[in-house]
């Protein structure tokens, strides 16, 4: 067996096929902690904030918000595209990271992806939630009617922005429970009684055969391969709800490879955020190593310098294009009234991914907790200054005014953090956090104990199989 | 035969018949049911039988049969019995008729639909509106379904009946001892009703008539008297003026004839190739109105100073004109403007014209000795042909009130004025009134000094009674009524008939005046000339008169002219919203912005930027101002263009007893006036301080610069004599031509040469619109009238502070400082401004551009905006699900969103919609729309449309000018011009080819279908 002496074991400590079992079912076997209780309690009492505002808004109209003439879409759509962009990792972590044969992929995939579906339904109630009359929001489907010719208009990036997001829903959803069945076969083989049932239920009576396995891994590749251009197809279609249009800020062609590098930027900052509480509060130091996280801190660096360079690329395209009205919108960007707004952006998601250049920071726990909070932080202010910034002054000055949220907006994002949360708390107690066939499937490569076992066994020096461990 | 039953016998038991089988046959079930031991399992302790069943069943059943009552209003239709001749279902059926309350006059013509009055349009025949109707007119519509009006007649307080009021004030009215009667009233342009005075005074020996103008013109009235013996206001010809000098004269505001000044004004303000000349407007003024802002030279002089600088603008012109001047202080403003002005008044004599909005006397004469220098008597000033608009005297009504309190009054009939609230000194008068032994209001409105009153009468609304009017020698004009008295009012000619016991209808009395008025026309046969004047709705003829002489004292009006002033003055004006108050209950006047500040339902103090600086005053702050011991507590504006020692507030505001749109919306003004003889406006010795206390000001525009965006195009008369086109650099498209070479593609002209759709082909029409940048003064009718006509709700003050106001048209105004020589027209040089007053100002109505290439449409996820074959966005109500996406991508952010329900949502109780009654006022051809759908101008579709069904009813096509937008139609400066643009004959076509025309961002290449007209500015030329 060879392995390249540069990687680093995936699994530290002891291991053994049964370990693992133990070590990700136990707690879903298990009655849940005190913490789980604290922090499912919070996020449903968030939840129901979400209920309450949402109840109102319903009640009373979009007037509630503190939307205005100039500025139609301000944190409605800014947390959409917010959380649309989170749930980019999950798919690009299981799909892309799948295709490309990364074994680390192995730990984080299946909670990147449960986070991917969680923020795709809260990034889903924007749309829903925003439009004047969200009971006739089914008109944006095609669907057959009794209006004699009346359809969709295809020519509209919202109605793109529907069929990129339902699809994606949908792969990904899949692409998640396919991959959990086999594990929910595991947590049935070891329960009893209605337990058994249920999981029975969800593992869609998976018998673990050798040709079970074969198709599995057949219909894993072929989602995979569906998935990945899911991955840019979503947020370039996003984009597109800004570049299609006139506005100064938004008519830019450089969006959706900016927005795709921006997505991936804080899905992964959504990501190690989630993991660094999850890996500790759930004891799976030995399989979400501080390897995974240099590895996804490698990538925030990658996409977070791409983001950087579409930030002054746009600034020097404005200036290039000789339109005064681009050239107003950016330099109203930094310098005018939401010129926090700009900044914040800029320091979060430009100058602190640049600290991961030091591999030190890269493994530090509480360094990589915080960073990934700001890029979080940044990529919302992202959002944020190109929807309200470009809108608040655009052509005529006439038409100029502020944007500023009421309690009714601040409530549902806290809301949908509380919808996020919840449903991630369900997840975490009901299911496997990590998947469990896949991570055994890398235990005889990549298991530090494993690697040190098959250097004895050759008779290698084990400095000589892999200096990283020695 | 014997038929023999057979017995089958079911069982042995039965065949038997024993006792405990019957028992047990006669049980439903045979084994017994254990109801009550399974009521009484653990948990279900009730000890239920059968009634308490049927009480629980009972009250279930009424509970459920209540829940599922969802009350439905009855609402009763009561069909006609027999159908009116005058009445078609969905046909509108127009009146002319006459809005006169004292303060503007138009001739209109009411669209009734249905029976009900829903909008005024002004009378293209009368020589005085010219077609044009001012802001107010349009909303007085309202005011016949206002909530607030007086629905009977009221005796100390108790409803009585029309017979109990005329009997009891009858004998009140003879049993005063000798006292005498005054009928208290605005300026009565009605000859009827003057005639019916004088019965009255006839009736009751020594009656009086007091005439009270709330804002009067006393001051020129008394001077015309003195200089010419003509005790009335002359008519002015702006339109002959070539040299127009106003000093504090807001003649395109509030000032006497507005709409007629404005009219005529702008016909000489319209530049063209053949005719590259207009007049030359110059403003003296101490603060921002509009007439100073459509000003070619707009210079600001210390309020108290008025006098000082007509005096030396006499002396100026009398060294011209080689007569001996007067003795007054030198006094000259910036750039030596009154010499200057002087030299271009003089050059252009006889074609010129001074005006000014004192009402001094003193002042009034030299203005009147100035135009007689000038020769304009008998030229743009015809003193010939009387004004009647305003005709109280300040001293009279003073002498009245003294009167009152000295308990010299018998009894006061007051109609038409509220000098409870706009009398300066409002608490002296009220406290008369109670010396009063009679005292009588007759109002249609529950205000201020019906508070005081012991007889009531309640009022028609003018669209329900008979009427005439004579605003000025030989124009005559008809009220007709609309509708039917909508309550138990009467008109106030009807009041003075029962007073003086004349049994005739008014309608008949009316007639009668008129065979005077038909004896003067020349016409042969008072039928025919009554049916005429009714269907017309007035009567002109030419006043032949030749112009009295001059004269008068110059020597002592200039000594009689204070110059003393202080360094803070106070101000106070009528804005052309609320004006002077009498219609502040009105929600589409107090949501109307403001011309200049484009601030609504609130006045304020403006004060100047320099003044704001030094005194740390900043925009919102509420600040005490008292003067003549008086105050109030209102926010601050920071208005460029107002002098830095003065201070102006708008009269109209802090109504106490008013319709509760109007209800505690500002601070009352009129106290603030002073009283030498006749009214000022001035108040010296002010002392602002601040509270302390901050608030916000609704406005629907909070950025002021341009940011020298081309936007509002400008150049000057005469760069544009020399080129046409000059200022209108319009921008192209280099396109590669088959031999390789590029040319020029103007998108704006050569529409669908470039463009990434299909070409848009408009088989039948293609609609359009030009404005006129040099016609509109920015008065702001259009607002109001667009609003009546398409039910543009009205949102409230906290609304337009979010910034979703629904006006579906508005007008945007541009601040120019000139500081010192350099022009500031960016936000970031704002603070480089010093004193601020040297301010240009440049006006530009925007309302949907009906864009070929719409963005608004491609972006629609469902095709709730869509682009019809005549050129118009049309947007489908229905169909919207409110993304808002279209709004965001408008480049002129001219859609509006329904963010509540307007119609039901109590927060908006203003909204005329909200009210049975208000709904009344709903035009029933435009949709109402709910909640959370997207609306915008729609080029009044829905009059397009019935012109192309009466084109077709006439078997013709639609011919320029059969539709008319309600914009372009109440426009008194007709600057829109709305028409076909593939009739290559039409208005708009002609103007879309005008050198002056240009789109707004026409570079972004959505062909908007609405063109402005470069402004031309009548100045040497602009610095850049």
């Amino acid at each position: 067996m060879y392995e390249s002496p540069i990687r680093r074991p995936l699994i530290t400590g002891k291991t053994s096929y049964a370990k693992i079992t133990d070590d990700i079912v136990t707690p879903i076997e298990a009655a849940p902690t005190k913490w789980w209780y604290l922090g499912f309690g919070v996020s449903v009492a968030a939840l129901g904030l979400w209920l309450l505002t949402v109840g109102y808004l319903l009640f009373t109209g979009v007037g509630v918000w503190g939307l205005n003439k100039t500025v139609d879409w301000g944190w409605d759509i800014t947390n959409f595209v917010w959380w649309v962009g989170i749930g980019h990792a999950g798919t690009l972590i299981s799909a892309v990271l799948l295709l490309f044969r990364q074994k680390w992929r192995t730990a984080v995939n299946r909670s990147a992806e449960a986070m991917t579906i969680f923020a795709v339904i809260c990034a889903g109630t924007y749309p829903l939630l925003h439009a004047g009359r969200p009971w006739v929001i089914y008109w944006v489907f095609p669907l057959p009617n009794t209006y004699g010719s009346l359809w969709a208009n295809f020519n509209s990036p919202l109605l793109w922005d529907v069929f990129a997001i339902s699809t994606y829903l949908t792969v990904s959803l899949v692409f998640w429970y396919v991959g959990l069945i086999p594990d929910f076969a595991t947590i049935r083989d070891r329960a009893e009684g209605l337990r058994k049932k249920i999981y029975g239920l969800l593992s869609f009576g998976w018998n673990g055969s050798a040709k079970a396995w074969q198709r599995f891994e057949s219909v894993s590749l072929i989602l995979a391969g569906l998935a990945t251009p899911l991955v840019l197809s979503v947020h370039t279609i996003v984009s597109m709800d800004f570049a299609t249009s006139v506005i100064p800020g938004w008519h830019t062609t450089i969006f959706p490879p900016y927005f795709v590098a921006g997505a991936v930027f804080s899905g992964f900052a959504m990501v190690l955020t989630l993991l660094i509480i999850m890996r500790k509060v759930m004891r799976l130091e030995a399989y979400i190593t501080i390897n995974h996280i240099d590895v996804m801190n490698k990538i925030i660096l990658v996409t977070g310098s791409i983001v950087g360079s579409a930030y002054i690329t746009e600034f020097f395209i404005a200036w290039y294009s000789a339109v005064p009205y681009e050239q107003y919108a950016f330099i109203n960007r930094a310098f005018g009234p939401y010129w926090w707004a700009y900044w914040a952006m800029m320091t979060c998601n430009v100058i602190t991914p640049q600290l991961f250049w030091s591999q030190k920071l890269r493994r530090n726990l509480a360094a990589v907790f915080i960073i990934s909070i700001f890029v979080n932080i940044g990529m919302w202010f992202e959002r944020f200054v190109i929807i309200v910034t470009s809108l608040h002054r655009d052509y005529l000055p006439s038409s100029w005014a502020m944007y500023s949220p009421t309690w009714v907006e601040i409530g549902m994002f806290i809301g949908s953090l509380g919808l996020f949360f919840t449903l991630f708390f369900l997840f975490a107690k009901f299911a496997p956090v990590i998947a469990i066939a896949e991570v055994k499937s890398i235990v005889k490569t990549s298991a530090e104990e494993h690697i040190k076992k098959a250097a004895e066994k050759e008779g290698m020096d084990l400095k000589e199989v892999n200096p990283q461990i020695a | 035969m014997d038929i023999a039953q057979k017995k089958y016998w079911r069982s042995v038991d039965e065949l038997s018949n024993s006792p405990a089988f019957v028992e047990e046959a006669s049980k439903e079930f045979a084994q017994e049911i254990p109801v009550e031991e399974m009521l009484n399992e653990e948990g279900m302790g009730l000890e239920a039988n059968r009634r308490d069943f049927l009480k629980i069943f009972g009250f279930s059943l009424t509970a459920a049969t209540l829940a599922a009552c969802t009350q439905t209003p009855v609402k009763k239709a009561v069909p006609f019995v027999a159908q009116p001749e005058e009445i078609s279902p969905s046909i509108a059926t127009w009146y002319a008729t006459t809005f006169s309350d004292g303060y503007d006059y138009a001739s209109i013509l009411v669209k009734t639909r249905e029976g009900r009055p829903i909008k005024v349009e002004g009378n293209t025949l009368s020589g005085i509106s010219q077609g044009g109707v001012n802001a107010r007119v349009h909303a007085s519509v309202l005011s016949l379904y206002d909530a607030n009006r007086l629905q009977q007649p009221k005796l100390a307080g108790n409803y009585v009946s029309w017979e109990e009021f005329d009997s009891k004030l009858g004998a009140k009215l003879n049993a005063l001892g000798g006292k005498p009667v005054v009928l208290l009233t605005n300026s009565i342009i009605s000859p009827t009703t003057k005639r019916l005075i004088e019965n009255f005074k006839a009736k009751y020996a020594g009656a009086n008539h007091v005439t009270y103008d709330a804002i009067s013109a006393s001051g020129m009235i008394e001077a015309n008297e003195a200089n010419f013996g003509v005790a009335a206001l002359p008519t002015y010809h702006f339109d002959k003026a070539e040299v127009i000098l106003g000093v504090g004269a807001d003649f395109l505001g509030n000032w006497i004839s507005p709409v007629e000044f404005t009219r005529d004004y702008t016909t000489n303000r319209k530049v063209s190739k053949d005719k590259p000349k207009m007049s030359r407007h110059v403003q003296f003024e101490s603060f921002l109105s509009i007439t100073g802002s459509n000003a070619d030279l707009r210079v600001t002089y210390q309020a108290s100073k008025e006098g000082v600088v007509i005096a030396n603008l006499y002396n100026a012109i009398a060294k011209l004109a080689g007569a001996s001047t007067i003795n007054a202080p030198k006094h000259d403003l910036a750039g030596n403007a009154i010499a200057a002005t002087a030299t271009e008044l003089w050059a252009a004599r006889g074609k010129s014209l001074v005006v000014c909005g004192s009402n001094n006397t003193s002042v009034q004469q030299l203005v009147n000795a100035i135009n007689h220098l000038l020769g304009n008597y008998g030229n743009t000033i015809d003193i010939a042909a009387p004004v009647y608009l305003r005709q109280g005297k300040d001293a009279a009504m003073e002498n009245l009130v003294a009167d009152m309190n000295a308990g010299k009054i018998g009894a006061v009939i007051a109609y038409g004025v509220n000098p409870a609230y706009d009398y300066y000194k409002a608490d002296a008068f009220a406290a008369g009134m109670k010396k009063v032994d009679v005292s009588v209001v007759v109002s249609e409105q529950n205000n201020e000094t019906v508070q005081l009153a012991g007889f009531v009468a309640a009022a028609d609304n003018f669209l329900e009674s008979w009427g005439d009017a004579m605003p000025a020698a030989g124009k005559y004009s008809v009220s007709q009524p609309a509708i039917s008295k909508l309550y138990d009012t009467r008109s106030f000619d009807e009041v003075l008939l029962a007073l003086t016991g004349n049994a005739s209808s008014t309608y008949d009395y009316m007639k009668e005046s008129w065979k005077d008025v038909f004896s003067k026309s020349g016409a042969s046969d008072f039928g025919t000339f009554w049916r005429t004047a009714l269907h017309n709705g007035v009567f002109e003829m030419p006043v032949v008169g030749s112009q009295p002489a001059f004269r008068g004292d110059v020597n002592a009006a200039a000594n009689a002219i204070k110059a003393e002033g202080s360094e803070l003055e106070l101000v106070v004006y009528e804005k052309l919203g609320l004006g002077n108050g009498n219609l502040a209950g009105n929600p589409w006047l107090q949501e109307m912005p403001d011309p200049i500040s484009k601030a609504c339902w609130d006045n304020y103090l403006a004060v100047s930027i320099k003044y704001a600086r030094e005194n740390g005053i900043s925009e919102g702050d509420i600040v005490k101002v008292s003067a003549n011991g008086y105050e109030v507590e209102v926010p601050v504006l920071i208005q460029p263009g107002t002098y830095p020692g003065t201070v102006a507030l708008a009269l109209g505001y802090g109504r106490t007893h008013v319709s509760k749109a109007g209800l505690g919306i500002g601070a009352n003004a009129y106290p603030f006036m002073t009283f030498n003889g006749t009214r000022g406006n001035v108040s010296t010795k002010v002392s602002v301080s601040k509270t302390g206390m901050k608030t916000a000001i609704a406005q629907t525009q909070t950025h002021h610069t341009i940011e020298g965006r081309n936007i509002v195009k400008e150049t000057s008369l005469d760069k544009y004599a020399v080129n046409p086109a000059d200022g209108n650099v319009r921008p192209y498209i280099q396109v590669k031509q088959a031999d390789g070479t590029f040319k020029k593609v103007y998108p704006g002209i050569n529409r669908n040469a470039v463009t990434l759709w299909d070409k848009r082909d408009y088989e039948g029409h293609h609609w359009a619109m030009a404005v006129d940048l040099n016609a509109c003064t920015g008065c702001g009718a259009c607002i109001v009238s667009c609003q009546v006509e398409n039910n543009v709700p009205v949102v409230g003050k906290q609304e337009v502070l979010n910034r979703r106001e629904m006006h579906w048209i508005r007008i945007d105004r541009y601040y120019t400082f000139n500081e010192d020589g350099m022009m500031i027209d960016k936000e970031k040089e704002y603070n480089m401004i010093q004193n601020g007053d040297n301010v240009q100002v440049a006006f530009q109505p925007v309302m949907c551009m009906q864009c070929d290439n719409a963005p608004c449409e491609t972006v629609c996820p469902v095709l709730a905006t869509v682009h019809s074959d005549e050129g118009l966005n049309q947007m489908v109500y229905n169909r919207c699900v409110g993304t808002r996406y279209c709004a965001n991508n408008c480049p002129y952010k001219v859609r509006r969103f329904n963010w509540f329900s307007y119609t039901d949502n109590p927060k908006f109780y203003s909204n005329p919609s909200q009210t049975d009654l208000g709904r009344m006022v709903l035009n029933p051809d435009v949709t109402v729309r709910a909640r959370g759908v997207m609306e915008k101008c729609t080029f009044c579709v829905q009059r397009i449309q019935a012109g192309k069904l009466e084109a077709k009813r006439n078997s013709r096509g639609v011919l320029d000018g059969d539709v008319k937008t309600a914009c372009q139609q109440s426009c008194p400066s007709g600057a829109i011009v709305f028409g076909d643009l593939n009739d290559e004959n039409s208005e708009v076509s002609k103007l879309f080819l005008n050198e002056r025309a240009y789109g707004i961002i026409e570079e972004l290449n959505v062909l908007p279908s609405v063109n402005y007209l470069t402004k031309v500015r009548n100045t040497q030329s602009i610095k850049a």
